[in-house]
């Protein structure tokens, strides 16, 4: 069973990433890709979260009741 | 008399046929456009405004600016790639107007080069899906929109809409390495909300579907 994960490090690695300097974009994605690479939780984690992610972004919707109705005739006023 | 909402999609499944049917405002070209793509639209407008009121307005206002200026579309990228880019741009013109914290620049004008190419709304010719259940979806949903402004507009715009890292940080007039670090804070507070899902075994998403 896998131990629970409460983050610890990961939490120290954004303290981390607010020390670095604002504009330096490679050392950001250095410093959370060593995190990711030494926290197989922290990376299986991600590895779930982006596929959920993923899997909702393609999921249909639908709209609020109503509001196709009332759009339609805003763009085709009925005669 | 059929009424325009009842109409089947196929009807318009010929992109050139529905954007000769929106430029002459036929109400079955404007329902078949709405059906396919209000939907998603509008639920990029609620994520990023977390309002259903703006998310409408916003709506409103960008599909009718869309067909105002359908004979400017000149076919580049899909329709709905040119109506998801309105959609945005007025979105993050709303959000400037009430949060100029959250969008720090005027100069967001997206392009259609900062959207993915792939165009993921479904047409009629793709079976209806329902890749995840109405609960989970919900679920997801909310977890999104609980995120904090600052955070939630990054995640929005660079996971759900796929905009570059650079797009994302332009849109918003912060640096990329604050897009990034935002983005990891929103991921890490997602994995909590989310735990349920994201720290079970991997097959929990589609046993859940």
């Amino acid at each position: 069973m896998m131990d629970p994960h409460d983050h610890e490090s990961c939490r120290s690695l954004l303290a981390s990433l607010d020390a670095l300097a604002v504009d330096n974009v490679d050392e950001v994605e250095r410093v959370i890709a060593e995190h990711l690479d030494s926290c197989p939780i922290c990376a299986a984690e991600e590895g779930r979260l982006g596929e959920l992610i993923a899997t909702y972004s393609r999921t249909m919707t639908s709209l609020p009741p109503g509001l196709e109705a009332r759009l339609l005739n805003r763009l085709c006023p009925p005669d | 008399m059929s009424k325009p909402w009842d109409l089947d999609l196929a009807v318009y499944g010929d992109e050139a046929a529905l954007l000769d049917g929106l430029r002459r405002k036929d109400r079955y070209a404007c329902t078949c456009m709405l059906k396919r793509y209000a939907p998603r639209l509008y639920h990029l407008a609620l994520q990023l405004t977390k309002d259903p009121d703006e998310a409408e307005d916003i709506l409103q206002e960008a599909i009718i600016r869309g067909c105002d200026r359908i004979d400017d579309f000149k076919g580049l990228s899909s329709l709905g790639t040119w109506l998801h880019r309105i959609v945005l741009n007025t979105a993050l013109m709303h959000l400037r107007r009430k949060k100029p914290d959250i969008v720090r620049t005027e100069d967001f004008d997206l392009t259609p080069a900062d959207l993915p190419a792939d165009d993921v709304t479904p047409t009629p010719s793709e079976p209806i899906r329902e890749l995840v259940s109405k609960e989970l979806r919900e679920e997801i949903e909310q977890a999104v929109l609980d995120l904090p402004d600052t955070l939630r507009t990054v995640f929005v715009l660079r996971e759900i809409e796929g905009l570059s890292t650079a797009a994302t940080a332009s849109a918003l007039g912060i640096t990329e390495s604050a897009a990034k670090v935002r983005l990891h804070r929103a991921r890490l507070a997602l994995r909590d909300s989310l735990a349920a899902y994201v720290n079970g075994p991997t097959d929990a998403i589609q046993e859940s579907a």
